[in-house]
């Protein structure tokens, strides 16, 4: 089965135990400001600018029908009126316009992953399925984890939880670890910074907690919005009230996004 | 076994330099020191490596087995059994020693005028005896070293001292801490005997296993670790060796050194070495006692001396695209490494090669392959064809008597059967070699994107006006991303050069050793022209096995599957990967060392030969570049050694700024 990836990361040691390759899926209902991974929130592959690689030919600016290329001696993308028509992916002698996202099978991207075995036999890792939201494409999702099982892979997922609780049920018992990101427990907050409701996501860590399922919460600290100290000690007592033994890690805010959405040719808001 | 009247006359020339140099050693005895005697040696009057290049350790273990005075001894004895040449040999051995006694007597002296008993005891007890104890142990080694008279490789240390501090210990005399106080002593006086210039070959081995599998990890070892854990030098360099049954607490703590950084700590894999070597001629329990070298190469420790030379397989990249001539704009001039050494013409080691023909007239890819094939065994041949050591230049009497049966046989070192001598030849930046044929192969001769001729007119013009031909170049597969359409081709090449190599016999029948090894690889950088992998002169290339700095893009993991392809073990001489790892990739990780522990096991399930992590920050290096006076203590890896980033070259400095951002 065929589906939407960013990337794929080898020797990736924030996410889960050990040394892993983390895949990451395109695609996420979620629109957090502070997103680490903007490239890969639509469902639809765009268009990435790579200025490092660019050698300012000019050919873009010739062939692009919704002028998102410009230049003002070195040339710069704005995405604003992009089709995601390609022209200028094909025409690029260098490369240096790309798709954000490619279309891989399970088979593809686990024969990538197995290359690394040794170093998950070793350090007791394995894989990590990232993204996006990577429950978004669930069925794609479902096919991969199985086959990481029958290879005997570790296998960890980052998710926000925002997902019906039923598909959560079916896949849960192929994961090994869920790295589950909790950012409110206010409701009206979660809506506000991210555009969706945390409803799914606070019952989902529930029933995660009934199946006994091995989760880390991950809350990410970003500076004024989800650092305070209220939503901070509201999210442990939550977590608590479930299970004393989980662990919450924080994640600091790092600003390497930003160079991501000038790839996007978006602008970044934080 | 005849010793000619040429290596008689040379050693006698010498040995009289050598006993007038003795006499110069400055005789100052520290209060606050167990080991008497000073840190430097004074200046030899003629350049001493025509008769030592220190790249090998002394026979230490037969030095403390029976002291300078059972070497003595020795050679008196067994001078009876002989004539002519072979007496004289061994008479001038008793010479040496000799002189080498009485100028520890003369310490022994002063120690007693000072009132410093001990040393005074330990002194005497070595001009007469083998020492009987750690202590003493660890004074006759002291001496060893600077009656060497440069500053040179050491070899296993914590083997050679192991049966005195176990002797000591099982009588009670001493306990951990009183090893810990008296090996940093001598530790203390490796590192001031280097005087902090770096590339002083000062290399200590630790651990390893016997020809039974057993490992031979023991105090010593963990003592001199943890020491160096706690405190980050320059010097001695320290080399520990692994295998699948090295105790945890050893990779423990070799990971621990390695966070630091600095590049200091090197790995080699006996699983891998051992039998490496016994595929090269060595039997089984030589190859047991192998260690590092001045650099990062593997010798036999105590058996004999090693020799090396190079070829350079980027020139020959350069060689088969311009019909055997150079592409380089202009002869540049570099230091070695440090900024306050002289600028020197950097040549490659064949400047001419053959005429493999045009290359624009190389229809297909296996065309253009073959001629570089030829020009490699050209530059193989060249180098290989005269013997590595001569009569003219015989091994210094006391380095030589310390070797296996030297005085027994009464037969020096070069041609005696029981000394076991590497010497080798090296390719290096073999990655970068790849990554410009595998770009010709895709984009000339696959996708047919780039014409020959517009690619050598590139080449010519290094790049300029070509900048798309160049980002083609350098989007073309790299070697170090565990991709197989690159590595396979690496593969090849290694698979041939070791055949080549290995044809090659030295004085005593054995094979000379091939090594994925470059030393002088900023020498490669500015003795070629751009090259088709998108690389412009002067770019860095890879360091020994290292892929070419900035383009191994997928982490750690890829490039020791992309180098573990290559059989390490052929390539015995050394092929040391240098692991960049950006701090960034694992900041924020509790216990990052245990990730390091990880690399290490699996490189060396793998079968990789030689690991030098360094744990790198771009950031932190071009600030130090632009105010060194901050950052005076910021030690990073260049090729064998580590040193002060601040007082490298420029040159130097930039290259290991690219590596930072692998």
């Amino acid at each position: 089965m065929d589906g939407l990836i960013t990337n794929i990361q080898r020797f990736s040691i924030h996410d889960g135990p050990g040394i892993r390759t983390t895949v990451f899926l395109k695609g996420c209902q979620l629109s957090c400001m502070w997103c680490q991974n903007p490239e890969a929130i639509t469902d639809y592959p765009e268009v990435l600018f790579f200025c490092v690689n660019c050698v300012n030919c000019g050919k873009c600016m010739e062939v692009c029908p919704k002028q998102c290329f410009s230049s003002e001696g070195e040339i710069k993308f704005n995405s604003e009126a992009c089709n995601q028509c390609g022209i200028c992916i094909e025409n690029c002698p260098v490369g240096a316009v790309q798709w954000s996202s490619s279309k891989k099978s399970s088979d593809d991207i686990l024969k990538e992953v197995i290359r690394d075995k040794e170093y998950y036999e070793v350090s007791g890792g394995g894989i990590t399925l990232s993204g996006g939201e990577p429950l978004r494409q669930y069925d794609f999702c479902l096919d991969i984890v199985k086959k990481a099982k029958m290879l005997g892979l570790h296998l960890a997922i980052d998710t926000s939880g925002f997902i019906q609780t039923e598909l959560l049920e079916n896949i849960m018992n192929f994961i090994d670890l869920f790295l589950y990101d909790i950012k409110f427990i206010d409701a009206e907050l979660h809506r506000h910074y991210t555009g969706k409701s945390n409803e799914l996501t606070l019952k989902n860590f529930q029933k995660l907690h009934e199946a006994n399922k091995q989760v880390i919460v991950r809350v990410p600290l970003i500076p004024s919005i989800t650092d305070k100290k209220e939503n901070l000690l509201q999210i442990k007592s939550f977590v608590k009230t479930y299970s004393k033994k989980a662990k919450i890690d924080y994640v600091p805010f790092n600003g390497l996004m930003r160079e991501k959405y000038k790839m996007l040719g978006k602008s970044c808001n934080i | 076994m005849a010793i000619s009247d040429l290596v008689i006359e040379r050693i006698e020339d010498d040995t009289k330099t050598y006993i007038d140099w003795l006499k110069t050693i400055e005789l100052d005895v520290d209060k606050n020191c167990f080991i008497v005697g000073p840190y430097g040696s004074p200046e030899y009057p003629v350049w001493p490596r025509n008769h030592d290049n220190f790249h090998y350790p002394l026979g230490m273990k037969k030095i403390l087995s029976v002291g300078f005075s059972g070497i003595k001894k020795l050679a008196l004895e067994n001078a009876k059994r002989f004539e002519g040449n072979q007496r004289e040999y061994l008479l001038l051995i008793s010479k040496v020693y000799d002189s080498i006694i009485q100028t520890i007597q003369k310490f022994a002296e002063i120690a007693k005028a000072k009132r410093m008993n001990k040393s005074y005891h330990i002194c005497d007890t070595l001009t007469k005896n083998a020492p009987r104890s750690f202590l003493e142990a660890c004074q006759l080694y002291w001496f060893a070293t600077i009656f060497r008279v440069g500053t040179a490789t050491i070899g296993r240390i914590d083997q050679h001292l192991w049966p005195f501090c176990k002797a000591d210990m099982k009588r009670g005399v001493i306990d951990s801490g009183h090893i810990k106080k008296i090996i940093s002593e001598l530790l203390l006086r490796f590192e001031k005997r280097g005087g902090g210039k770096g590339d002083t070959l000062q290399n200590i081995t630790l651990s390893g296993k016997n020809s039974s599998g057993n490992d031979l990890t023991n105090d010593l070892t963990y003592a001199i670790l943890e020491l160096s854990t706690k405190e980050t030098r320059i010097e001695p360099k320290i080399n520990v060796r692994i295998h699948k049954n090295s105790p945890e607490r050893l990779l423990d703590l070799v990971s621990e050194l390695q966070l630091n950084g600095t590049g200091i700590c090197t790995i080699f894999n006996d699983d891998a070495i051992i039998g490496g070597l016994a595929k090269h001629e060595r039997p089984l329990d030589v190859s047991c006692n192998y260690c590092s070298d001045g650099c990062s190469e593997i010798i036999l420790d105590g058996t004999g001396e090693t020799a090396f030379r190079y070829v350079d397989c980027v020139k020959a990249i350069e060689h088969t695209l311009f019909n055997g001539e150079e592409n380089v704009p202009a002869r540049k001039k570099l230091q070695y490494y440090s900024g306050d050494q002289e600028y020197t013409d950097v040549k490659p080691p064949v400047e001419k090669g053959l005429k493999t023909g045009d290359f624009v007239k190389h229809e297909n890819f296996k065309d253009f392959y073959d001629a570089y094939l030829k020009q490699l065994k050209y530059q193989v041949d060249i180098m290989l064809k005269s013997p590595y050591n001569s009569d003219q230049f015989p091994m210094r009497l006391f380095t030589a008597a310390t070797m296996p049966n030297v005085i027994e046989n009464a037969c020096e070192p070069y041609t005696n059967p029981d000394c076991f001598h590497t010497y080798g030849l090296f390719i290096g930046s073999l990655g970068t070699a790849v990554n410009s044929i595998a770009a010709i192969k895709s984009l000339v001769y696959e996708k047919k994107l780039i014409k020959r001729e517009d690619l050598i007119d590139a080449l010519r013009n290094n790049f300029k006006d070509y900048s798309i031909l160049q980002q083609l170049c350098k989007k073309a597969p790299k070697f170090g991303n565990d991709d197989d359409y690159v590595d396979s081709i690496a593969v090849d090449i290694a698979k041939k050069y070791a055949s080549w190599v290995k044809e090659y016999k030295d004085k005593m029948g054995r094979q000379i050793l091939p090594g994925l090894y470059n030393h002088l690889f900023q020498h490669t950088s500015y003795a070629t022209g751009a090259t088709p992998d998108g690389r412009q002169f002067g770019d860095p290339v890879g360091e020994h096995l290292s892929p070419t700095p900035g383009t191994a893009t997928k982490g750690p993991t890829a490039i020791i599957n992309s180098i573990c392809k290559i059989d390490t073990s052929e390539q015995i001489f050394g092929s040391t990967l240098h692991l960049n790892i950006p701090v960034v990739s694992i900041k924020g990780i509790k216990n990052p060392q245990k990730n390091l522990k990880h690399i290490n096991k699996v490189f060396c399930l793998k079968n990789g030969c030689v690991l030098n992590i360094n744990i790198l920050d771009s950031e932190k290096l071009l600030e130090a570049q632009r105010h060194p006076e901050n950052f005076k203590d910021l030690i990073v890896r260049v090729w064998g050694f580590s040193y002060y980033f601040t007082q490298l070259s420029k040159e130097m400095q930039d290259h290991v700024i690219s590596r930072a951002t692998n």
